[in-house]
């Protein structure tokens, strides 16, 4: 081993030791060694353990109902209730900002729908993946032209080429949570500023793949066409579509499963989905209505990856 | 004999100082099959290129049809040629039918290609001339990739004469296939040729085929013209193209014939 390759390796681990002290890495460490020294029953006690069974107290049971005062519902109808739905009394609980704390205020009638939350969250995922298929659909629109552009036999302009790779290289640099912090600014909270910021984002991705896909295409049949006097529209259409395409749906697919996962954190932000809800039972501290949520952004997100797969075989 | 094409002096030096051609005068006579015959790096496929404007001449000039080919009348002469090329060239992912109708691209609008949109006259011509190469109406809609290497040079050639050229340039369009399908594209390509009366510059580099079916010789040797002239008196001259090691083959092939 040369000196040098030595003297760099010392170098690096004594910075990684002062920013392992600047960081806490050292604790972390400690307090994982700690976590394993509980497993095995070497140690009684670890915080890592007490950490763990505190969050699993609150996140389980699983919270898949919803309950609703009677009193907050308009024109409520006891005879006419929901499907599968029943009444619970129970005592009404109120918030005594004198002792502090939460007080019984008196008896109260709570309509509890078994599935309700399940249900709603399920329809908040769905809104979460309509949001990344805008948002995919947004940035083909913007990366075909980015593509076409960018590759460098194909367009053959210089200044153009170098433009739209650098819009590419722009638009996959701004990470979505920023660009959806600032486009729920300009939008205000729902589900646009979401779906631009996955379109501007995703379209630097596609753009970038397309048009390297176009670039590494065998030349011989655009050049064939072109000699015939085709122009570079017709030339696109009959000679490079065709035969980018494969690749063309494995990077859409590949978005679009990308955007359903970047979709469900978006709404941490105030850009709609289900990371609006996530979010928002977080800090009410409503952590097993957070573990349903995370259940059904995971189920959708492994689905969707099966699914994906499946198409993806059908299709080559 | 009208001449089809006319080479004035030309020359071809590439950006990496490769010299194709150097100073090639010669007619191509109208209506005929001519063969372009020499080894590879004689410049061929440079001679060929020029004519449809893949290639620009470093110096001197070309006619086709009494044209002068520049950047003005480039489209006019290129809708004039048609090519057909050594690896068939064809888009592999698009049906049979596409690739044909793809050669009648500059007869159409660009907003009708983008819809791959088709005047019905085309649509019939292209399996008129599917079914003129040779490939039944089983292979229409199949796509190029699934095809035998003759069987896509077959739709290369259906896919030069679609748009109604009246001159065909074939670079090597045989030197990928194996000797018996060589002799059937060649017979094919000659044919179709004489049956719309389009004038063929074929280049080759086997002898045996070139005397088989040429009306035309031109012999070119390192960028040079070495010969021309009608088939049958240039027998003996085809010898001199090639290396020793290679003139022996040929003497014997031109016995045979």
């Amino acid at each position: 081993m040369s000196k040098k390759l030595i003297g760099i390796v010392l170098v690096a681990c004594v910075l990684l030791a002062f920013s392992a002290r600047r960081t806490g890495v050292d604790k972390g460490a400690a307090m994982i060694i700690e976590g394993v020294g509980e497993a095995t029953g070497v140690v009684d006690e670890s915080s890592i353990g007490r950490g763990f069974a505190s969050f699993w107290r609150s996140a389980i049971p699983l919270v898949f109902e919803e309950r609703t005062a009677v009193a907050r519902i308009d024109g409520f109808d006891e005879a006419r209730l929901p499907w599968f739905s029943r009444i619970e009394s129970g005592h009404a609980r109120e918030f005594d900002a004198d002792l502090g704390q939460w007080i019984v205020s008196g008896e109260s009638r709570v309509l509890v729908e078994p599935m309700g939350y399940l249900l709603r969250v399920v329809r908040l995922m769905f809104e979460t993946i309509e949001i990344a298929i805008w948002g995919t659909l947004l940035a083909l629109l913007i990366s075909i032209p980015l593509a076409v552009a960018g590759s460098r036999d194909y367009c053959g302009h210089r200044v153009l080429y170098a433009a739209a790779r650098a819009i590419c290289s722009m638009n996959r640099a701004v990470p979505e949570l920023i660009s959806a912090m600032w486009f729920v600014l300009m939008f205000g909270f729902g589900t646009m500023p979401g779906i631009l910021a996955l379109g501007l984002h995703a379209s630097g991705f596609l753009g970038k793949f397309f048009a390297d896909d176009i670039e590494n295409l065998p030349k011989g049949p655009q050049q064939a066409l072109r000699s015939t006097g085709a122009n570079p529209f017709k030339v696109l259409r009959f000679a490079v579509l065709p035969q980018a395409m494969p690749q063309f749906v494995a990077y859409t697919q590949y978005i679009l499963e990308r955007n359903v996962r970047t979709a469900s954190v978006l709404g941490i932000v105030g850009a709609g989905g289900i990371g609006m809800e996530l979010k928002g039972r977080w800090d009410l501290s409503d952590f097993g209505h957070v573990s349903t949520i995370l259940l059904v952004i995971f189920v959708t997100v492994a689905g969707l990856e099966y699914l994906t797969q499946r198409v993806r075989s059908q299709m080559i | 004999m009208t001449m089809m094409v006319a080479f004035h002096d030309v020359s071809k030096i590439f950006p990496d100082g490769t010299v194709a051609l150097r100073g090639v005068s010669l007619e191509i006579p109208r209506g005929a099959f001519t063969v372009l015959l020499g080894a590879s790096g004689a410049g061929k496929s440079t001679l060929l290129y020029l004519v449809n404007g893949m290639t620009r001449a470093s110096a001197g000039a070309v006619d086709v049809e009494g044209v002068r080919i520049g950047p003005r009348t480039l489209r006019h002469v290129q809708r004039t040629v048609s090519m057909i090329h050594q690896q068939f060239q064809l888009v592999d992912r698009l049906s049979v039918l596409d690739n044909v109708l793809s050669g009648a691209l500059r007869d159409i609008s660009t907003g009708r290609a983008l819809i791959k949109w088709f005047t019905a006259e085309q649509r019939r011509r292209a399996c008129e001339l599917i079914e003129m190469v040779g490939l039944g109406p089983e292979h229409v809609y199949r796509r190029a990739s699934d095809l035998s290497g003759g069987q896509q040079q077959r739709v290369a050639i259906a896919r030069a004469f679609i748009s109604m050229p009246r001159i065909v340039l074939a670079d090597e369009p045989v030197s990928s296939l194996d000797p018996g399908t060589s002799e059937e594209i060649l017979t094919l390509l000659k044919d179709t040729a004489r049956q719309f009366g389009v004038t063929v510059l074929c280049s080759l580099h086997q002898v045996d085929l070139a005397l088989e079916f040429a009306d035309h010789i031109i012999g070119m040797r390192q960028g040079r013209l070495e010969f021309e002239g009608p088939a049958h008196e240039k027998r003996e001259a085809l010898a001199r193209l090639y290396d020793k090691a290679e003139q022996e083959h040929c003497e014997t092939l031109i016995q045979q014939h």
